[in-house]
């Protein structure tokens, strides 16, 4: 199975890569880590869900995706809710269209303060995409 | 970086000559001391450094304390106090946490007059004051009421019942600087609206503490301090509603960066023009969300108030607990400093650094102007935590600024590998320290082998000459969530 997303050590703070075959997956699968780090990827089942449809546009890619998951992480921390799929309607270097949903009530283990552009990568390596992000702890 | 880039210029300082890289307008400097330094090389803090002396009207330095970590953009423990004319704002050099700050209360009373009540407030407090991810707290304010937390801060509290008026002359700027809660996002106020009088996670705490060491006198004598009293002190920021904002703010400036044309060595240093709307704007939101943490702080107090009246009301003791001081280590504050015969008006970063102000200082509290204000400096879990006060010649050496605490060298990920959390737990209560924490993971994380050593940071900055110590605590009890 294709490796979604991983961690990288960093003294304060939380980095992952996350990886896709287009800017689709890779975008999704970067919700995904942020889910992880949030807490309990697999405690959402049975709970009820609420869904949220995010249309954003942004002067680059990198920038689209830390608009994209600050916007997610607001949303969760906001409405109480672990993302856990996300359906790309559009994407683009610049903009994108997004339905993601969330489970309701489940116990988030860790505090995300924010999305920060530290490190911030978004990019084609070979035939797959790869994105580089820091979230503030 | 390494180390024979830098130039040691005494045991205490060293420097990044600006000929480090072409971009850098002024060196930065350094605090540390041989053995920081190493800890201090291992991660990107020091080109952080560095990229913060490239910004516009950098005055004197960039500046960092011994306890510097690598951040966004800015590390935690800069300095960089812009000129006003033609200077600049940058959100990264306050941080997400804004007005994270120290609050620290006394008790009329020792430890050993306490000792048989301690472990009941310590369980009072764990359930009274909410601690850990996602907790709200039972105060919700929204819509008018929130925008006056936001334009009233301490003040709001105090009017509301949740505080006492002579605790606001023991705040930092009273607890309330001129803010404008329009410049705050709805999708901000969302984030607070249920989280006032909450401690949030990571490395924030609430600490019962004693008085272990007074190494000034009449410093303690001045601040109502004496050896084995019982303290308390309270670490938490602005929560939801802060991180929000400086999120809010970086995406808006980062949409300007063609416009006003400015070249970054890290996108996170992004800046505004202080001339620039978007720079009002960010500095009123910012008073607010700092108006917000120093609420926040205001309204934990009211509740471990609380706490001890409850638990003493019964006995001899005196319960009231007095506010000695609240003072922020995330910030900007337009200050005024004497270079070459002339006033110089600056807007300083402070970002894990904390303000020290000594005696005749205007902004010291009139009970404290023969001495200074009170520097609180949180140690590491189970470690020593210090009350400093400033010196005359950290107002030309660092602004007026100390360190914050003891910095982060492990990462969360590899704490948790190597510290397991009931066994700290245990430790910890083993030296006769209470631990009520919400996870031990998060116990785990906040180890104090995850940060550098306390009393070294301490040492450094007063041999720097920047503060001296005026008393060191040890903890009683510690209170944090996950």
């Amino acid at each position: 199975m294709t490796k979604r997303f991983e961690f990288f050590p960093h003294t304060a703070d939380v980095k992952f890569r996350a990886y896709g075959k287009d800017l689709a997956e890779l975008f999704s699968n970067a919700v995904s880590a942020l889910a992880a780090v949030l807490g309990g990827e697999e405690r959402w089942r049975g709970r009820a869900t609420i869904e949220k449809h995010l249309v954003l546009s942004a002067p680059d890619r990198e920038t689209l995706l830390v608009d994209f998951l600050s916007e997610i992480l607001t949303w969760s921390d906001a409405e109480d809710a672990l993302p856990h799929t996300v359906i790309v309607e559009e994407i683009s270097d610049t903009s994108l269209s997004v339905r993601v949903s969330g489970a309701r009530g489940v116990p988030f283990t860790n505090d995300v303060k924010a999305v920060t552009y530290s490190d911030l990568r978004v990019e084609q390596v070979g035939d797959r995409w790869e994105a580089d992000v820091v979230l503030d702890v | 970086m390494q180390k024979q880039d830098l130039k040691k210029l005494t045991d205490y300082l060293w420097e990044i000559p600006k000929t480090y890289r072409a971009a850098m307008k002024v060196p930065a400097r350094i605090y540390a001391s041989e053995k920081l330094l190493e800890k201090i090389l291992t991660d990107k803090s020091l080109e952080q450094a560095a990229n913060m002396a490239t910004l516009p009207r950098v005055v004197d330095y960039a500046l960092a304390m011994p306890d510097i970590h690598q951040g966004y953009g800015f590390p935690i423990g800069g300095v960089v106090a812009v000129e006003e004319e033609g200077g600049i704002v940058s959100p990264g050099g306050i941080g997400f946490d804004i007005n994270c700050g120290m609050r620290l209360l006394a008790l009329p009373h020792t430890r050993k007059e306490l000792s048989p009540h301690l472990a009941r407030i310590a369980d009072g407090i764990f359930a009274r004051v909410p601690a850990g991810v996602g907790k709200g707290g039972r105060l919700r304010v929204t819509g008018r009421d929130l925008d006056a937390v936001l334009e009233q801060g301490a003040e709001w509290m105090v009017a509301h019942g949740y505080g006492e008026e002579r605790d606001l002359a023991f705040l930092e700027e009273g607890g309330r600087m001129q803010a404008d809660p329009v410049t705050v996002s709805d999708t901000a106020k969302k984030r607070g609206r249920d989280q006032l009088g909450t401690l949030g996670s990571g490395n924030h705490f609430l600490e019962i503490q004693e008085v272990a060491d007074v190494r000034d006198e009449e410093a303690a004598r001045a601040f109502g301090l004496f050896a084995g009293q019982v303290v308390v002190m309270i670490h938490s920021g602005s929560r939801g509603l802060g991180h929000q904002t400086c999120t809010d703010y970086l995406r808006i400036l980062n949409r300007k960066l063609g416009e006003w044309n400015i070249a970054l060595p890290d996108r996170e240093l992004i800046y505004a023009p202080l001339t620039s709307r978007e720079a009002q704007n960010y500095l009123a939101a910012m008073a607010a969300a700092a108006n917000f943490a120093w609420a926040n702080r205001t309204m934990m107090a009211h509740l471990v108030r609380e706490v001890f009246q409850e638990v003493l009301g019964g006995t001899t003791l005196d319960p009231s607990l007095r506010t000695v001081y609240d003072v922020s280590h995330n910030m900007a504050k337009r200050e005024e400093y004497w270079r070459d015969g002339n006033k110089v008006r600056v807007l300083v970063h402070r970002k894990g650094a904390t303000r020290a102000f000594p005696a005749g200082h205007p902004q010291v509290p009139h009970a404290y102007r023969n001495v200074g204000h009170p520097v609180l400096i949180p140690g590491s879990m189970g470690t020593s935590s210090y009350v400093l006060v400033g010196t005359q010649e950290a107002l030309t050496l660092s602004f007026g600024t100390s360190c914050h605490g003891a910095g982060r060298v492990l990462s969360r990920h590899a704490a948790i590998r190597m510290v397991d959390g009931r066994t700290l737990k245990d430790t910890l209560e083993r030296e006769g320290i209470l631990i009520r924490s919400t996870s031990l993971r998060g116990l785990a994380e906040e180890a104090p082998l995850a940060y550098k050593d306390i009393d070294e940071v301490v040492r450094v900055v007063e041999n720097a000459g920047l503060a001296r110590v005026v008393t060191r605590h040890k903890p009683l009890a510690v209170i944090k969530g996950d």
